[in-house]
């Protein structure tokens, strides 16, 4: 395959470019390399050909210093480079950029934990610290604070805030933890957001806010600058946890659960990222498709029945946890077991019954922010590996969440694919994720896929939901789904791209934001 | 309610500490000493991100990387994955004895099926041939394999 080069550069100016990266950060962190190296930049779960997002090469910077070169010579040269911190951001696109041709702009290397605060509760971390990194670091100091994780343990706490991500335990709201943030414009200005504008301010990580408007969001899901170091809340361990789970014996009970956990929700009796997945979501932590059904087409009722028998699942299974000393535990349980004991045939289950089952025993750990990366089974459900993630935010609603299933399980089983989701109940919404798996190996399977996605956005808008986060082949498609009053939010978001970024370098097309000169042939 | 997993000192415990935590009346603060309990920290596996390589380096980087999808037993994708492909006594890479590394180093990096590349900043060039020679050689041996080598197979 001929290697792309970034939008209208010749082979001359990228070659100079290149050279000059080399001098900024060292010639060994500039890789062009596609067998040795650049491959490796791919998206390996699309529904689309790599070749759609092959990059012409990646750049790694270790400092801030190094950061600012970086933009400097690709504003010089007018190349556009596409941010990424751990670069795991699987289903969306993990580190692929946007565009074939593109300089990836690979931030692992900045791997330091700069501060973690035991009395306060945060860490400041750099975009290449993992969740595993960050987790085997409070271990090995003896400190007692929790991390809240992406299922994945690979994720990192950067990039996955800032791409809006959840996790399971009470501080589940990643961005609602996130406080503090170091940010370099286009210019290479470094920009401390919140209480981070006072020299010498002890409360950078302590209140988010600062003075005048909080700007920290800007720089979330966007390309108006890259992020360097960021402020996290971590949960002081509570002196209890017990997790529990609920299976559901019908379909329907999805609309039972969400309707009577709301409430235990807004009064933060279940306090956590708590959750209802699906049957197979849950089967494929220890079986696959294969194993239960080999005919084509999404697996018939009378085998589901079967699996939820054998597995001890239901056809939804919602998950949770207490917290805090046992006295309120012993009291909170007493309003969740009459709660879920409305529910015909619910049946509750903790550790003791549960252990040893991968499903249980991963969503056990990720609610005590223990990282694992249990959750990859799901690739295994079909094989081949490919994925995209689906995620309409739903109301935390019983008849909404009824809805958005109905609305997507049909249109997948149309085109012949298994319905797998979650419904993550946040403070008032649920991310709703539809996990489309299909076999990267089968271009019948891709393109289906690509299809099935496209039209589940259109049936989704004219429902009016939107999704809160998509991969890099439908960020325009969806970004058009949020046109109110002729696009003004994405009108007012170019804007401030052509203000912040005025020679568009950094991540065009992020979330449908493209800077001005790409904006009439890109998006 | 025995259910209950407390896991760490009583709450007694927990509200003295808070108190001893008080707030510092001198006038003259500084930056070393607030936040007092703050804990300065630096370069996280400064081991495995230097260009370092020997055998403490493989089996970090194993550890970091592969361990969570390749360890032995249940809630592993990759050695369930391998264990309908090649069978139980194939599922572990760290007891396959049919990998060589030129086969490691083009599955790392260009990924397999369900599993993803790693690129040169998370493994480096020498981390890999440290990770390479520490999954080939007997100090990675799974417990799985030592048990079944001690278990002789039934006739």
């Amino acid at each position: 395959m001929e290697k792309p080069l970034p939008q209208g550069i010749n082979a001359q100016t990228f070659a100079a470019a290149l050279g000059e990266f080399k001098a900024a950060v060292g010639s060994e962190f500039v890789f062009t390399d596609d067998k040795a190296h650049l491959r490796s930049y791919r998206d390996a779960y699309s529904t689309l050909d790599d070749s759609n997002f092959a990059p012409s090469a990646a750049v790694a910077p270790k400092t801030v210093e190094e950061i600012q070169a970086v933009l400097a010579i690709a504003n010089a040269h007018k190349i556009p480079v596409w941010t990424i911190s751990t670069g795991k951001n699987f289903a969306y696109g993990g580190p692929a950029p946007r565009k074939a041709g593109y300089v990836v702009l690979d931030l692992k290397r900045m791997n330091r934990i700069i501060e973690v605060n035991e009395k306060h509760g945060y860490a400041v971390v750099e975009p290449g610290v993992s969740y595993q990194d960050l987790y085997n670091h409070l271990q090995a100091i003896g400190s007692k604070l929790w991390i809240d994780c992406a299922a994945p343990a690979w994720g990192g706490i950067v990039g996955n805030t800032s791409d809006h991500g959840a996790g399971y335990t009470p501080y589940g709201d990643h961005l609602l933890m996130q406080c503090g943030m170091e940010v370099i414009l286009a210019d290479g200005t470094v920009v401390e957001t919140g209480m981070g504008g006072v020299p010498n301010s002890k409360t950078n990580n302590l209140y988010k806010y600062g003075l005048g408007p909080w700007v920290d969001g800007l720089f979330t899901q966007s390309n108006f600058g890259v992020i360097s170091k960021m402020g996290i809340w971590l949960m002081h361990e509570p002196p209890g946890y017990m997790p529990f789970m609920v299976t559901l014996p019908r379909e329907e009970d999805l609309e039972l659960i969400t309707d009577l956990i709301l409430p235990l929700k807004l009064n933060m009796v279940i306090a956590n990222g708590a959750l209802t997945a699906d049957l197979l979501w849950e089967a494929s932590m220890s079986v696959t498709k294969r194993q239960y059904y080999t005919g084509k087409g999404p697996v018939p009722d009378s085998i589901r029945k079967k699996m939820a028998s054998d597995l001890k699942l239901g056809m939804w299974n919602f998950y949770a946890a207490l917290y805090g000393p046992p006295p309120i535990m012993e009291n909170n349980w007493k309003i969740i077991e009459a709660t879920i004991k409305q529910i015909p045939g619910a049946r509750i289950y903790f550790d003791e019954e549960r252990k040893g089952d991968p499903g249980w025993d991963y969503r056990a750990k990720l609610m005590r922010g223990v990282p694992n990366m249990t959750e990859f089974s799901l690739l295994n459900w079909v094989g081949g590996g490919g994925h995209i993630n689906f995620s309409p935010i739903s109301a935390a609603d019983g008849k909404d969440s009824m809805n958005q299933f109905h609305m997507i399980r049909e249109r997948a089983h149309e085109y012949n694919f298994d319905y797998i989701g979650e419904f993550l109940i946040g403070w008032r919404d649920q991310h709703h994720i539809f996990m489309l798996m299909f076999d990267r190996m089968s271009e019948d399977e891709k393109a289906r896929a690509h299809e099935l996605f496209g039209v589940l956005i259109d049936d989704a808008a004219k429902l009016g939901y939107g999704e809160y986060r998509t991969h890099l082949s439908f960020m325009d498609e969806i970004a058009d789904t949020y046109n109110y009053n002729d696009r003004a939010l994405w009108r007012m978001h170019e804007t401030l791209k052509d203000s912040l970024d005025p020679v568009g370098t950094l991540s065009p097309g992020k979330m449908g934001i493209w800077p001005k000169h790409m904006r009439e042939t890109s998006s | 309610m025995k259910k209950i997993i407390v896991f760490f000192a009583l709450l007694g415990t927990f509200l003295l500490s808070a108190c001893e935590q008080k707030t510092d009346s001198s006038t003259d603060l500084t930056l070393e000493t607030t936040p007092e309990t703050s804990i300065k920290t630096s370069v996280v596996n400064a081991e495995i991100t230097s260009e370092k390589s020997g055998a403490d380096t493989g089996k970090q980087t194993y550890e970091l990387f592969c361990a969570g999808c390749h360890n032995a037993g249940e809630g592993h994708a990759g050695t369930m994955k391998l264990t309908l492909l090649k069978g139980e006594e194939n599922s572990v890479i760290t007891d396959r004895t049919d990998l060589n590394a030129d086969y490691i180093r083009f599955v790392v990096r260009d990924g397999l099926l369900e599993m993803a590349p790693f690129r040169p900043t998370d493994i480096s060039d020498s981390e890999l041939d440290s990770l390479i020679q520490y999954i080939l050689s007997d100090a990675s041996r799974s417990d799985f394999s030592a048990k079944n080598a001690a278990e002789p197979a039934p006739e």
